[in-house]
């Protein structure tokens, strides 16, 4: 199975990452902006309660997508791959592929 | 990552230490010395690192002519030790050698005190054995072989006594770096002032100034790597 999320899914796995990475809530975590390079990096800058801003990379935006999967859609993480990307008609997105190896 | 830094750190220091000893005997001898006997000569320095013959002939020199010292002849080459006495009659080659200051000096006709002097200590000629070969004496071997169709014999004469290959090399460098960077750097160890050269001792604030400038450098260039690395952004999506 394949999943196509989109930016608003992205934002929300980044908003679990740091919170699981930070002990706090997801909505207290506020995702500043995203960045695409042209090397393909994608790097989404977050805060928590308004505090100092932290870099987060395509690893951890991606584990953080894994970890929204499993905790909000009761998706089994060890059989999750995925990447993530960029385009200027779709924005950012999220492809996920479940038991596909 | 830390703790590569600290033992980096520390062997730097371990390299330091033995400069740091050898300066600080090397001050005191050249202080001890100007409280002697040809402490108005200037060449103090020089003195102390060449030997004791050389400050003989010196002394003698600067009680015939102390006067003419003073005046010009101790100003561009007191480095180089006692020539500088007589560049007053020959000026630019005062630190070529011995041969051609003594010729200059003769042939301006100084005190019998000078040449007498000159004669003995810096005649130009071979004073006697300066080095010694000890052990195994490496007498060469000749390879032959062909060239080019040509029947070639390659001798392979005796070497300088030391490998030309290996890591000393790199430790002579490496303080011979320190030492000139030492000479200089704008804090550094060693000052002309006006006539000679004067050695204050390494001062520690430099160091550390020097250290956190590297760091500093270092860091930079750290971050200009990882900026050229990171790519350039194409697209900002803020919240």
């Amino acid at each position: 199975m394949k999943l196509k999320l989109n930016e608003q899914e992205v934002v929300d796995g980044i908003c679990v990452f740091v919170a699981n990475q930070r002990n706090c809530r997801p909505e207290d975590v506020d995702v500043k902006e995203i960045d695409a390079k042209d090397n393909g990096d994608i790097i989404a800058k977050a805060s928590t309660h308004g505090g100092q801003t932290h870099k987060y990379d395509n690893d951890e935006i991606l584990e953080g997508i894994f970890q929204f999967l499993e905790e909000y859609h009761s998706f089994n993480r060890e059989v999750m791959y995925g990447n993530i990307g960029f385009t200027r008609t779709e924005g950012f997105f999220a492809e996920i592929f479940v038991n596909e190896r | 990552m830390i703790r590569k830094v600290f033992f980096t750190l520390l062997l730097s220091l371990l390299l330091l230490i033995p400069n740091m000893v050898d300066a600080a005997g090397f001050r005191g001898g050249s202080s001890s010395r100007s409280s002697g006997s040809f402490s108005s000569h200037g060449s103090s320095y020089s003195g102390s690192s060449h030997g004791s013959s050389y400050s003989g002939s010196s002394t003698r020199r600067s009680s015939s002519s102390s006067s003419s010292t003073r005046s010009s002849g101790s100003k561009s080459s007191s480095f180089s030790g006692g020539s500088s006495t007589k560049s007053s009659t020959s000026k630019s080659s005062s630190f070529s050698g011995g041969s051609s200051t003594k010729s200059s000096s003769h042939s301006s006709g100084g005190t019998s005190t000078k040449s007498t002097t000159n004669s003995y200590q810096r005649s130009g000629s071979f004073s006697g054995r300066t080095s010694t070969v000890t052990g195994k004496v490496y007498s060469g071997n000749t390879t032959k072989g062909y060239y080019r169709g040509h029947p070639v014999s390659v001798h392979h004469y005796y070497h300088a006594g030391y490998s030309p290959f290996g890591w000393f090399g790199y430790y002579h460098g490496f303080t011979m770096g320190m030492f000139m960077g030492s000479m200089f750097h704008p804090w550094g160890a060693t000052y002309y002032t006006g006539g000679h050269y004067t050695n204050y001792g390494p001062s520690p604030l430099a160091w550390i100034i020097d250290l956190i400038i590297v760091i500093v450098v270092i860091y930079l260039l750290y971050a200009l790597v990882r900026r050229s690395k990171s790519g350039r952004t194409v697209y900002t999506r803020r919240f």
